[in-house]
């Protein structure tokens, strides 16, 4: 598999465009601003987009859709919590596609917004904005930062951790790394670390 | 991207090197792995889907070359010397550097965190989007380094310059900086 990180200042959005290879079928998950350098991304490993993953609706991980329409014909997959103006396949908890020979399974963790979905394909997770590198994402009221909490409780931070976190703004991460250094999990508790058992093996 | 498949010994959720069903630390052909690494890291040539996690390296400089989604989680790294490399969405998260020289370096959505880093010389790179949190620097230097959206949340500076730094979207929230100098750059552009 192979993943590609776009970034625009427009929206300070990163883009990720996955494949499996080179020349084969491929998804856009948030495209938030489509300039000449993603279509260069695009063109140059040869890609075919077939997909299009939105986390969730805002303008920041959307907006360049209407240029992405007009050079390709994308299908979109998105949570059904939200209207769009185009042709959506509407996904939901739990489900699994198939996508570009790829497994992508939908995990939805709502809080930042009530749509907000998570993609995880193979050991890379694509959380959009509900955790990102050291913070989680920004909630309307404290009801909705305990249901993002807990959301993220429940359904991420049961996965391995060594998963890699591809967040929809600022750096990659990987679980392991939220969970010790990310302050608004400390509620969650410490992480066993595997570091002190192999230096001791040494 | 390197090999997501995890290590078959139990109770070890690394991910396995390029070859193999287990991970660098418990493969049975320790010394064949970590030659063809060697051979990877002094070769002229780009460093693509490497993975080798828990190694130890020392006293040798790498050519300039890129790393590109390498895994190279959990390792040492004594007297070396990453000048004027390139790392692109690769995983250094908790080694240890140790007088380690990354001069003019270019980083972008690379992963250091959790790593021990002493008497490391950063100076004139490039480090966009990279992930430093929880870091523990120690004698470290990143004067004129453009750190434009690099996180550094959580971690543990001491003895540590940013000096004449671009610092716009960087995250420095939560460090424990002791004897910590920001002069000459817009730490007030900062998150901290």
């Amino acid at each position: 598999m192979r993943i590609y990180q776009h970034f625009s200042v427009i929206g300070f959005c990163n883009t990720y465009l996955i494949g499996a290879k080179q020349g084969s079928d491929a998804i856009l998950i948030d495209p938030g601003h489509v300039d000449i350098e993603l279509i260069n991304l695009i063109e140059s490993n040869e890609f075919k987009l077939k997909y299009v993953l939105l986390t969730h609706r805002h303008t920041a991980h959307t907006a360049g859709l209407n240029t992405l329409f007009k050079i390709y014909q994308p299908t979109i997959f998105a949570s059904g919590f939200s209207a769009y103006e185009y042709p959506v396949t509407t996904v939901q908890d739990h489900e699994m596609l198939n996508l570009c020979g790829l497994d992508v399974e939908v995990i939805h963790v709502p809080g930042h917004s009530l749509d907000s979905m998570v993609y995880k394909i193979d050991h890379a997770l694509f959380t959009g904005d509900t955790l990102m590198c050291g913070r989680i994402g920004t909630t309307p009221g404290y009801r909705e930062q305990a249901l993002l909490l807990q959301s993220i409780r429940q359904k991420i931070m049961s996965l391995d951790e060594n998963i890699l976190l591809f967040p929809g703004h600022g750096t990659p991460s990987k679980i392991r790394i939220e969970r010790m250094f990310n302050h608004a999990l400390l509620e969650l508790g410490t992480i066993e670390t595997e570091r002190k058992n192999w230096r001791e093996d040494e | 991207m390197f090999n997501f498949t995890t290590c078959s010994h139990p109770n070890c959720h690394t991910y396995i090197c390029e070859e193999g069903p287990t991970c660098y630390r418990h493969s049975s052909n320790k010394k064949d792995l970590y030659e063809h690494c060697m051979t990877s890291l002094l070769k002229n040539e780009e460093v693509v889907d490497l993975s080798l996690t828990g190694a130890e390296f020392e006293n040798f400089t790498i050519p300039p070359k890129n790393f590109t989604s390498s895994n190279m989680a959990w390792c040492t790294f004594r007297n070396l010397d990453f000048s004027h490399c390139t790392f692109m969405t690769s995983f250094f998260d908790f080694c240890l550097f140790e007088n380690c020289r990354f001069n003019e370096i270019t980083c972008r959505y690379s992963v250091f965190a959790g790593s021990k880093m002493i008497n490391c010389d950063f100076t004139n790179s490039i480090i966009n989007h990279s992930n430093l949190s929880g870091i523990d620097t120690y004698r470290c230097n990143f004067n004129a380094c453009d750190l434009y959206y690099s996180n550094f949340c959580s971690s543990y500076l001491r003895d540590t310059s940013f000096e004449d730094c671009n610092l716009k979207k960087a995250d420095f929230f939560f460090t424990d900086q002791r004897r910590v100098s920001f002069r000459y750059s817009n730490y007030e552009e900062a998150r901290h």
